[in-house]
C-alpha cells in the first residue's frame, strides 16, 4: 500500500487541529544519587510503588523503593548522559507492555521494543506487567492435555493446560530442548506460546530463533528477550513482561503456553537488583521476597473458568541446578510453588537416554487428569515397570546366571528405555505415542534386538497410519482406545511383527 | 532542602519559581501569585522570576515538586509525543 506524501501531511494536520491544550501538571523530582542503573531521587512525592518515572534523556526507570526522603528508581535503559542533580518526571503510570496479535512472529525486549529487524510493532493494548492471578473462583481444574510430543512426559508426566511443570536439571541436560520441543508440537493446536529467555547468550537465542523459524514454530510464538549482557532490571522484568503478554491471550479464551529459560538467572538478576538498592541479603545473598518474586509469577498461570473464557497459561519455567542440588534455596522455593517437576539428569544424559528423564524423581501432580483416555489406558504400567527394571538393573553388571522371570522383567526394561528414547525437534503425535506404548507395555517387542526397536517402532506406525487407518482415526477422534480398536491393533501389530521378523531374518 | 520546607510550612509561605521566556508583568504576576494562594491554601507566594528563552512562549511554574509547564515548548513536545504514538 503507497502512502502518499501529502496523505500523511494532511493527516498530521488533522492531529494538530484536534490537539486539546490541556494544562499539564507533572511532579518531578532531582536525581541525588545516580549509579550502577540505580537513582535515587529526592522529590516524586505522590510516586507510586512501580509507577513508571522518566528521566532527561527519555531513558525511563521504575520506582521500588519508596523511603521517607527519596525513592529509588531502577533504570531501564541507558543511564548515560544522566547527571546528578537532574529533573525526573512522574509518568503516572504503572510499567506496562504492548500486548496483542501484532507481537506474534516478533523478537522483543523486556519493553516489549522489537529487536528483530522487522519494523515497528503495531499493538493494540498495553497491559501492566504485574496484575494480580486470577482468584480461586475464577478458575477451573486442569482437565485438557498439553501434548508435549515426547513420549516420556506425556506418557508418565502428562502436562495440562493451565499446569505449571518445572524443569530442572544441570546444565546441558536438555532443559531447553524439551520447552522447544513441546514449543514445536503446537502447530495447529491453537496455542500460542511464548517464550522468555532470561540471562542467555545471544547466540544461543539466535539459534533457537531459527531452529523455531525452520519448524514454523515462530507463527504462534512470542519471543521476549533479555540477554546476559542487558540490564539487571530488564532481566528482572522480562518473565512478568512475557506473561502479560500470555495473559492477554489467556482473557480473550486462548490457550497459551509461556516457557521461563531460565528463573535460576532471574533470581540472580533479582538478587543484583535488590543489593544495589540496599535491602538487606538473606540466604545465599538472596533478598527476602525472592520467594514472593516467582510465586506472583507462576500463580498468574491458569485455567480459567467458563465465565471467563475458558483460557489457560501453562508454564514451563527452568530451572539450573549446580551439580543436582535440588535441595538448594531457589530449586527448592520453585518446586514448592508448581504442580510437578521433570528433572533432567546427567548420567542418564551421557548414558545415551535423551531425553534424560528421572522417572523416580519427576512427577505430575496433575497426573492422568490431563491425559486422553487412551493413553491412560496404555500407559498404566509404564512407570511401575521402569522402577522394577531399575531395581534390578544393577544385576546387569554380575553377568551371571539370573532366573528367568528376572532376564525377562530387565528385557522388557531395556525396551521401555529404547522405547522413551527420541531425538530432538522430533514430537510424536498423541496416536503414534498410544499405539507405541501398547507394543511396548504388551511385550510384543520382547523378541526384537535392542537396536531395532526405535526403528521397528517408527515403521509399526507407519504400518497402522497406511493398512490399519481406522485405528489412527479412532483414537485421534474419539482419544479412547475401545476393546474392539485394541483388538484390532493387537492383530495388526502381530501382522506387522511377522513381517518385520521376516524382514531383518530374525 | 527539607529545612526550608519545614519553614515555609511554619511561616505559610510559598517559594514558586516562574520561568518564562519573556519578562512578565506586575499584573500578570499578580494574578498568578493569587491564584497560587488560592490552590494551594498559603498567606504568602513569593514569585522567583527566572527567563529562559528557549521555552519560546508561555510560562512553565515549579512548585516544590510539581512542575505545571504551559510553555510552547513544552506543549510542542507534547503535540509531537501525540502524533508520533497515534498516527501510522
Amino acid at each position: 500500500m503507497n502512502i502518499r506524501p501529502n496523505e500523511i501531511t494532511s493527516i498530521i494536520k488533522q492531529q494538530i487541529e484536534n490537539y486539546d491544550i490541556k494544562i499539564k501538571n507533572e511532579e518531578v523530582g532531582q536525581i541525588i544519587q545516580i549509579g550502577d542503573g540505580i537513582a535515587r531521587v529526592y522529590g516524586l512525592d505522590n510516586c507510586m510503588y512501580g509507577e513508571l518515572v522518566e528521566f532527561s534523556n527519555g531513558t525511563l526507570g521504575m520506582a521500588l523503593n519508596l523511603e521517607e526522603d527519596n525513592v529509588g528508581c531502577i533504570l531501564l535503559g541507558s543511564e548515560s548522559g544522566i547527571h546528578e542533580g537532574d529533573i525526573v518526571k512522574r509518568t503516572g503510570r504503572k510499567a506496562d507492555v504492548p500486548v496483542g496479535e501484532a507481537l506474534i512472529g516478533r523478537v522483543v525486549n523486556a519493553l516489549g521494543q522489537p529487536i528483530d529487524g522487522k519494523g515497528t510493532i503495531q499493538a493494540n493494548a498495553t497491559r501492566p506487567i504485574e496484575f494480580e492471578a486470577a482468584g480461586v473462583v475464577d478458575r477451573k481444574s486442569v482437565s485438557v492435555p498439553l501434548q508435549t510430543g515426547i513420549m516420556a512426559i506425556d506418557a508418565m508426566f502428562p502436562i495440562g493446560r493451565g499446569q505449571r511443570e518445572l524443569i530442572i536439571g544441570d546444565r546441558q541436560t536438555g532443559k531447553t530442548s524439551i520447552a522447544i520441543d513441546t514449543i514445536i508440537n503446537q502447530k495447529d493446536k491453537d496455542v500460542i506460546c511464548v517464550y522468555v529467555a532470561i540471562g542467555q547468550k545471544a547466540s544461543s537465542l539466535a539459534k533457537l530463533v531459527s531452529t523455531l523459524e525452520q519448524h514454523g514454530a515462530m507463527n504462534y510464538t512470542i519471543i521476549v528477550s533479555a540477554t546476559a549482557s542487558e540490564l539487571a532490571p530488564l532481566q528482572y522484568i522480562a518473565p512478568y513482561a512475557g506473561c502479560a503478554m500470555a495473559e492477554y491471550f489467556m482473557y480473550k479464551g486462548k490457550d497459551t503456553l509461556i516457557v521461563y529459560d531460565d528463573l535460576s538467572k532471574h533470581a540472580v538478576a533479582y538478587r543484583a537488583m535488590s543489593l544495589l538498592l540496599r535491602r538487606p541479603p538473606g540466604r545465599e545473598a538472596y533478598p527476602g521476597d525472592v520467594f514472593y518474586l516467582h510465586s506472583r509469577l507462576l500463580e498468574r498461570s491458569a485455567r480459567l473458568s467458563e465465565e471467563l473464557g475458558g483460557g489457560s497459561m501453562t508454564a514451563l519455567p527452568i530451572i539450573e541446578t549446580l551439580a543436582g542440588d535440588v535441595s538448594a534455596y531457589i530449586p527448592t522455593n520453585v518446586i514448592s510453588i508448581t504442580d510437578g517437576q521433570i528433572y533432567l539428569e546427567n548420567e542418564l544424559f551421557f548414558a545415551g537416554i535423551r531425553p534424560a528423564v528421572n522417572v523416580g524423581l519427576s512427577v505430575s501432580r496433575v497426573g492422568g487428569a490431563a491425559q486422553t483416555k487412551a493413553m491412560k489406558k496404555v500407559s498404566g504400567r509404564l512407570r511401575l515397570d521402569l522402577a522394577q527394571y531399575r531395581e534390578l538393573e544393577v544385576f546387569t553388571q554380575f553377568s551371571s546366571e539370573l532366573d528367568k522371570a528376572t532376564q525377562e522383567m530387565l528385557d522388557q526394561g531395556e525396551r521401555i528405555v529404547e522405547t522413551l528414547k527420541q531425538p530432538l525437534y522430533h514430537p510424536i503425535p498423541m496416536h503414534h505415542q498410544v499405539i507405541i506404548i501398547f507394543a511396548v507395555t504388551n511385550k510384543y517387542l520382547w523378541d526384537i534386538p535392542i537396536e531395532k526397536v526405535k526403528d521397528f517402532e517408527s515403521k509399526l506406525v507407519t504400518f497402522i497410519d497406511t493398512q490399519y487407518s481406522q485405528i489412527s482415526e479412532a483414537i485421534n477422534s474419539t482419544k479412547e482406545l475401545d476393546d474392539k480398536n485394541v483388538e484390532m491393533l493387537k492383530s495388526a501389530i502381530e501382522e506387522f511383527k511377522k513381517q518385520y521378523m521376516d524382514e531383518i531374518g530374525g | 532542602m527539607a529545612y526550608k520546607e519545614g519553614v515555609h510550612a511554619f511561616v505559610k509561605s510559598l517559594d514558586v519559581n516562574i520561568i518564562s521566556a519573556f519578562p512578565l508583568t506586575s499584573d500578570e504576576m499578580d494574578r498568578i501569585k493569587s491564584k497560587l494562594k488560592e490552590k494551594y491554601n498559603v498567606s504568602e507566594v513569593n514569585l522567583i522570576p527566572i527567563i529562559d528563552e528557549s521555552l519560546i512562549g508561555g510560562f512553565k511554574l515549579v512548585i516544590g515538586n510539581q512542575v505545571i509547564d504551559q510553555s510552547i515548548k513544552g506543549m510542542m513536545h507534547t503535540l509531537k509525543n501525540q502524533i508520533i504514538t497515534k498516527t501510522i
